[in-house]
């Protein structure tokens, strides 16, 4: 690395599991995007909260966009936005909702940017209704070195624009973002917590409100007593129908990274705490069964909850989550209870939420539920992951690739429906496929 | 309305921001107008003012300064100040530096702020009051031999505000400033793993409108640079030869 912009950097997944050292350059003027760094492998970088290693690789130019945050074009009467990758989704909801607009798709942390969601296809709080992020993406504007800039959209380089939504940043650099955004109905939602006794009857609230919720997700105990397992709280919320309420809406600003989520050297969960935290967490649902949110509470629940993800410490968490067929989900669940007994592994918690998306890269498509689990890492883990892994090849369930950060190749190759399709485009697009990750090296992209 | 001038990204991005969000309007000079057009759009965007851009390259001999002017003259009583965020520094700026590039450097980070300065004053309003804001570097605390021309440069420009300041000393409406920069948190010192922490140029900003008409000769940000600088200067010459930095 010649160029005097560039350091040598530490980078950690999210969930902990993946730390390497790599090339980092941090732009802050278009002509640092398009300085020739040659054949130089390299990735963008958003707010760097993918679980898995997305953004950062061996030997790999991490290009982090933090300063692309940039607002570039309002159109209030058509209600679309443009703005630059590096747009932090807390500062353009914060914006947005002051004139009275708001976006359907957001993750849980308000740091994670525009340019991030559109390179997993992120999803938000009911994918079921509202799809996933690339669905309100109007235009992306790409950089890549040997193709310059490329402004892509489902009319013009529609191929180009279905590789970069969901691509992992293979595709090039997303520059900016054209959004189209919704009127934002009041600023606090109606949340009901609903308890359920099985992981079935969740799948089945899930299915009846899907429909008509703004915000529907199920929360299960990864209780060890089995007798137990799958007795959770179905979350379905509302937009509030009678105007504003007097909730804070404002959104909090100081949110942990990658980085800070490690600061704890060891985790506080284990057999005895997990129980704790799980009867806790549930008799709080069962007392306060009905609650206003503000609307960046709803939407940031990592950002205004407990500390969830820095109490894993150091030694961090393992996320699988999944999008199960309606046709084989009762025979995932079922055989998922069957290995959970069997193995009786460090499992948290258990989400699920009703899925729709339409996407033709490397994530999940078709509709569903997905079902996410969480761990705390013990020396057992992997090799119980390692048969989660067979379960998903057997139900043809579709791996969220952002959430595992060791999902293997071969499950993959075998069950994200366009994955052969996305590689062979990839590369005729790319023949040097410059834009890599440790995450696209360990899925032979 | 202000004038800032090296605005595109780093100090001068955090001064436009801040600056803007009080509700000024502003005139955004950098070499780069693709930059300084995105900071605009979204300074407009964000905080309902008016900002207009300009491309001006400080490095090129003789500048017509007819647009910044024009703009002051536009600006009328409105005219608050002008910023001078701007600067640059090159790669092997030492003994083997290439000659051309001294001449470049000077501008940059002298020359034409100083051409500049001279032309607004002769234009701005007697009877209103006007800031004028430099920035400096702690290169220029002591001569070595990295950054020879960038520090040389600075140091001219650190004694032109100090005459300045001088030459309107009698004028209680002009407000001459100057900021002498220690690592700040740009990209100019990105890559450099300093052992001091780095200035937040978003509190920088801030800081520098809070004081926009105060009179000081000159301050330090960080500040705990002052004491950094003191003994740096008071070093025997024996000693400070021998420091590699």
């Amino acid at each position: 690395m010649s160029e005097n912009l560039v350091k040598k950097s530490t980078f950690v997944s999210f969930d902990g599991a993946i730390k390497m050292s790599s090339y980092h350059q941090r732009p802050d003027r278009y002509r640092h995007l398009e300085i020739n760094y040659g054949k130089q492998l390299r990735i963008a970088r958003g707010g760097g909260y993918s679980f898995s290693a997305a953004s950062f690789g061996e030997n790999v130019l991490v290009q982090e966009l933090t300063n692309f945050d940039r607002f570039l074009d309002f159109d209030e009467t058509l209600k679309v936005i443009k703005v630059e990758a590096g747009m932090p989704l807390g500062k353009m909801l914060d914006w947005i909702m002051e004139r009275g607009l708001y976006f359907p798709v957001l993750p849980g942390y308000p740091n994670i940017t525009v340019g991030g969601c559109v390179a997993v296809d992120a999803h938000g709080k009911n994918p079921w209704k509202d799809g996933t992020f690339s669905e309100w993406v109007i235009e992306i504007n790409l950089f890549h070195p040997f193709h310059g800039y490329m402004s892509l959209s489902r009319e013009e380089h529609s191929d180009e624009f279905e590789l970069t939504c969901g691509g992992f940043g293979t595709t090039g650099i997303i520059v900016d973002v054209t959004l189209q955004l919704v009127d934002l109905p009041s600023n606090a939602l109606e949340v009901r917590k609903i308890p359920v006794r099985s992981l079935d009857e969740a799948m089945r609230k899930l299915s009846e409100n899907a429909d008509d919720s703004d915000y529907i997700y199920s929360w299960h105990g990864g209780s060890q007593n089995l007798k137990n397992f799958g007795a959770g709280v179905i979350f379905i919320g509302k937009w509030l129908q009678d105007g504003n309420t007097n909730v804070d809406s404002r959104l909090r600003r100081k949110v942990m990274t990658a980085q800070s989520r490690t600061n704890l050297p060891i985790s506080f969960w284990n057999r005895f705490t997990v129980g704790f935290a799980n009867r806790l967490f549930t008799e709080l649902c069962t007392v306060n069964s009905r609650e206003i949110m503000g609307v960046c509470r709803a939407t940031f629940p990592f950002a205004y909850g407990a500390p969830y993800h820095s109490l894993f410490g150091r030694r961090g968490f393992s996320e699988i989550q999944v999008l199960i067929d309606l046709s084989t989900a009762d025979i995932f669940i079922q055989k998922l209870c069957h290995l959970l007994e069997k193995h009786n592994p460090p499992l948290l918690m258990v989400s699920m939420k009703a899925f729709r998306g339409e996407q033709r890269s490397l994530s999940m498509a078709g509709e569903g539920y997905l079902v996410a689990l969480n761990f705390y890492r013990n020396d057992k883990l992997p090799e119980f992951l390692e048969l989660v892994d067979q379960l998903i090849l057997e139900t043809n369930a579709q791996p969220n690739l952002s959430k595992d950060s060791r999902c293997p190749y071969g499950v993959a190759s075998r069950t994200l429906p366009h994955y052969s399709h996305f590689q062979t485009r990839l590369h005729q697009f790319d023949p040097y496929r410059l834009y890599r990750s440790e995450l696209t090296e360990r899925l032979g992209i | 309305m202000y004038v800032i001038v090296g605005a595109s990204s780093g100090v001068g991005r955090a001064i436009a921001e801040e600056f803007a969000s009080r509700g000024h309007d502003l005139f955004l000079v950098s070499r780069e107008l693709r930059d300084t057009n995105a900071v605009a759009c979204d300074l407009t965007i964000r905080f309902g003012v008016k900002v207009k851009s300009l491309e001006l390259d400080l490095a090129i001999p003789y500048l017509d300064f007819s647009k910044v002017l024009q703009a002051v003259e536009d600006a009328g009583k409105c005219f608050r100040g002008i910023l001078f965020p701007a600067g640059s520094v090159i790669e092997d700026d030492s003994l083997s530096i290439e000659v051309s590039r001294i001449d470049s450097v000077f501008r940059v980070n002298c020359v034409s702020i100083c051409a500049l300065i001279t032309e607004i004053l002769r234009r701005a309003h007697h009877d209103c009051k006007l800031s004028i804001v430099g920035f400096g570097s702690i290169a220029s605390i002591r001569g070595r031999g990295a950054n020879m021309t960038y520090s040389a440069a600075k140091t001219a420009l650190q004694f032109y505000f100090e005459s300045l300041k001088h030459a309107c000393a009698g004028r209680d409406n002009i407000f001459i400033q100057y900021y002498v920069l220690g690592y700040m948190d740009t990209n100019l010192a990105f890559a450099y793993n300093v052992s001091l922490p780095k200035g937040s140029p978003r509190k920088l900003a801030k800081q520098v409108y809070c004081d926009i008409q105060e009179d000081f000769v000159s301050r330090f940000y960080p500040r705990y640079w002052v004491i950094i600088a003191v003994i740096i200067k008071l070093l025997p010459w024996s000693l400070y030869k021998l420091m590699k930095f």
